[in-house]
């Protein structure tokens, strides 16, 4: 059976299905969808739903909720992610999950509001100071955004870390048809609880890579959260020996475990030269292109890679294999293929760029193969 | 005392700051009012204050400038049985202003506790939103030009439940403290006292120029304010239902409805004005699309103004999954204003004499596709703005055959709301009368 839905009412399904039981956003176009479908089902679901004074308040508010743990979600667009800026770093400095829908649009600043771009992508993944990882996913489908929207709600609490789904307003705002059956729901995962009151310290780990154990704010076990560089009980510290090693530890606890993070689909073609490696809307349109050349009896491979950061660097690697060239089509002037130049210096990549609001056509594609 | 930690002072204040009273008197109120440690949260902001954590055996959260305000709120918004407090200087409640005046405006019951000395302490000596006019500082060394806040004044007029003005050097100052923690709402406790680093040398400013600054501006000490109402993180759960619902599942549209696209795309170009109910109409067509078991995608292009300007959707049809939901050769196109023709025109050059175009008497185009026109002045079709486009789909549908037009009437006849059904299958009708007037 087939539904004729928004990205935004999948969304917002697909967090309640996660157990999301926190919203807080301020209304911004094409984020907007999100939050009012999330008004009428989220005090149903017993869950708390707020409009934040802006921006700032509201990923504010789910970090406070986090902290006392529960599962929060807030969405916005261009100028609202600028603004979420310094707080996802708190969010990672203090190991808090949340989920944060970026619906792209198009343009800097206020841009286009109601019209299509995915030009946050590098920006996705240097969002604030410092230079530590983020998780990003990137849906190519609404059945997709159903999934990744789970997933997104597992990685954050897996790994105590903010998680952007990086979206775009012809996904979100616009209906498209899902295949109900295609609707895939991983179970639901929640973070690692503490049970040992008595030797309880709120950022704890052996080796780096580890991920703390959560005490929420409010609990049995006193905790603290902390936003400055802090020792494993949680107090503030900048001693080399202390804040050195806690901040390795926020770049090993995602980077050691790139692999669980990794979602890729492939569609190899043996014997093919080139590759298109694609994300988003422009890995929607991709399997198009593969289908197109195909049917002329040509010969092309496609990777869509679902968890654009950190960039599945080493299956990328291993995909591209002998392929010759790499096409890599961005709705913007050129982002994700600086990664794929850095890894694969040797082959030939071609960018396929646009940033007037329209999506690429196969067509144009199909031109570069 | 339970709550602060006597083997972890002294407190890191410098000499003669009364940082370190205020926390001893916040320690005393949480004792008077028998606040539970592990039901209390402390939730410090940037400046000298936010080192006070860890003197505090209670749960605390130490978080960025101006932004404590918020992260106490939503601890408070998750959880409404915790005392929730927020320690912050009067550089916090400047650079987190707006979320100082829309806590108190909610009444999220959280206890904002300013520790108001004029300046900034930690970062050298800046001026604030509280430092008086003339006050030197070192970002106002000729004196402050600039007017300060009364952050009573400011909080009671964002009509916040509880508000309280004290000194570091009052005698009942744990007192107050505990009455503000009692307050089942948002409570602001704005407390004066001095920088002993830079406010008292760069203005001579001592406890008697303070006792004198509070005479002379008739700053009233004490609670100005207690009102009870109901608090917002309780207040907001009253709305939920008894147990916990799960989200509602997928809508699925069964094919009950034949069409004759067989294969590939048709597309369909929707173009009008806003309040001509275009994504509307679009929206319905694609549901036709899904009665016939086809798949669908949308695209809608308006601009940002609401009631104004053009509206433009895009359908595209297909027996087969939709990955590019581009348009770039239309089977027909629908344009129902000029607003509408002015961003499609580009599109209709594409169109050949197999395509139709399906257009309202005012709209003026040229085309080598087949040209169908409605009249709106015809009173008898029953037409209106919000149903011309429904009725330009029917009368496609009725020449096209590429869906059953009874595919469509379905969507149109499961309209919940009687008055735009009836409107809608008016259109539909109208459709249908002005393909049998061709005949």
């Amino acid at each position: 059976m087939l539904e004729f839905v928004t990205g935004a009412e999948v969304i917002a399904r697909a967090a309640i299905d996660a157990g999301c039981n926190f919203f807080a956003g301020y209304p911004i176009t094409p984020a907007t969808g999100i939050l009012l479908s999330l008004v009428r089902s989220m005090p149903k679901a017993q869950g708390v739903i707020v409009q934040g004074e802006d921006e700032i308040a509201s990923i504010g508010f789910c970090i406070g909720a986090s902290s006392a743990g529960m599962k929060p979600m807030t969405a916005t667009s261009g100028p609202g992610i600028s603004l979420y800026s310094e707080n996802i770093g708190f969010a990672q400095m203090a190991e808090l999950p949340m989920v944060i829908i970026n619906v792209q649009r198009m343009g800097p600043a206020t841009g286009g509001a109601t019209t299509n771009a995915e030009g946050d992508i590098q920006f996705a993944r240097w969002v604030t100071s410092g230079g530590y990882p983020m998780i990003v996913l990137s849906p190519t489908t609404v059945e997709e955004a159903y999934e990744l929207t789970i997933e997104a709600f597992n990685l954050a609490e897996r790994f105590r870390t903010p998680v952007v789904l990086s979206t775009c307003k012809d996904l979100v705002m616009n209906r498209s048809t899902a295949n109900i059956a295609k609707y895939k729901k991983p179970a639901p995962v929640s973070r690692k609880m503490a049970t040992d009151a008595a030797n309880f310290l709120p950022y704890n780990y052996k080796e780096l890579s580890d991920v703390p154990p959560f005490a929420p704010i409010g609990g049995d076990i006193l905790t603290r959260i902390n936003t400055s560089t802090h020792n494993k009980a949680g107090m503030l510290s900048k001693d080399p020996d202390v804040a050195g090693p806690a901040l390795l530890h926020l770049n090993e606890k995602i980077m050691s475990h790139a692999d669980e993070i990794e979602r890729i689909d492939t569609d190899l073609d043996n014997g093919a030269d080139a590759v298109i490696i694609a994300y988003g809307s422009m890995g929607r349109a991709s399997r198009d292109v593969v289908n197109e050349v195909r049917k002329g009896g040509g010969k092309v491979s496609l990777i869509i890679v679902k968890s654009i950061w950190p960039i599945p660097e080493k299956s990328l690697v291993r995909l591209v294999g002998n392929h010759k060239k790499i096409i890599v089509p961005e709705l913007n002037l050129g982002q994700y293929v600086l990664e794929i130049e850095r890894i694969f210096p040797d082959k030939m990549v071609e960018a396929v760029n646009r940033v007037d609001g329209k999506l690429i056509s196969p067509e144009t594609i199909i031109e570069k193969i | 005392m339970k709550y602060v930690n006597p083997d972890r002072k002294p407190y890191p204040f410098c000499p003669g700051c009364t940082h370190g009273t205020i926390l001893d008197a916040i320690g005393d109120a949480l004792e008077k009012t028998g606040a539970d440690p592990k039901r209390t949260v402390l939730v410090s902001d940037i400046g000298c204050v936010g080192l006070a954590d860890k003197y505090f055996d209670v749960h605390t959260f130490h978080g960025l400038h101006g932004r404590s305000f918020t992260y106490a709120c939503g601890v408070k918004l998750a959880n409404p049985e915790l005392q929730v407090f927020v320690l912050v200087g009067d550089g916090g409640c400047g650079i987190g202003g707006n979320h100082l005046i829309n806590a108190a405006r909610r009444n999220i019951g959280i206890k904002v506790i300013c520790f108001n000395n004029f300046n900034f302490g930690m970062t050298g000596g800046e001026h604030s939103v509280t430092t008086p006019t003339q006050g030197k500082t070192h970002t106002t060394p000729e004196g402050n030009i600039e007017r300060p806040f009364d952050l009573c004044n400011l909080t009671l007029a964002s009509n916040a439940t509880f508000v309280a003005r004290k000194t570091a050097f009052d005698k009942d100052l744990s007192d107050t403290l505990a009455e503000a923690f009692r307050h089942d709402g948002f409570a602001f406790i704005d407390i004066l006292e001095i920088c002993t680093a830079y406010f008292m040398p760069l203005n001579e400013f001592k406890k008697s120029n303070l006792e004198k600054m509070v005479a002379d501006n008739g700053l009233k000490l004490g609670v100005l304010k207690d009102e009870k109402l109901t608090e917002y993180s309780k207040g907001l759960r009253m709305a939920w239902p008894p147990e916990k619902q799960p989200s509602k599942p997928p809508k699925g549209l069964e094919a009950k409805f034949s069409s004759n696209i067989k294969e590939g795309y048709y597309s369909v170009v929707l173009a009008g004005s806003a309040g001509m109910k275009i994504v509307s109409a679009a929206t319905n067509l694609a549901r036709a699309g899904l009665n016939c078991g086809l798949y669908a995608t949308q695209q809608d292009d308006y601009p940002v103004t609401v009631q104004t300007g053009h509206s433009v959707s895009e359908i595209k049809l297909s027996p087969h999954e939709i990955h590019y939901a581009g348009i770039d050769e239309p089977s027909a196109m629908l344009i129902v204003s000029s607003d509408g023709l002015q961003v499609v025109k580009k599109t209709l050059e594409l169109l050949t004499e197999k395509d139709i175009v399906i257009k309202t008497k005012d709209v003026h185009l040229e085309t080598e596709a087949r040209v169908y026109d409605i009249d709106t002045q015809d009173r008898t079709l029953g037409l209106s703005k919000a149903n011309i486009m429904t009725a330009a789909i029917s009368l496609l549908l009725h020449l096209s055959k590429a869906i059953d037009p009874a595919a469509f009437k379905a969507v149109l006849d499961a309209i919940p709301k009687e008055k735009i059904r009836d409107e809608n299958v008016r259109a539909f009708d109208a459709g249908a009368k002005i393909v049998s007037q061709l005949k």
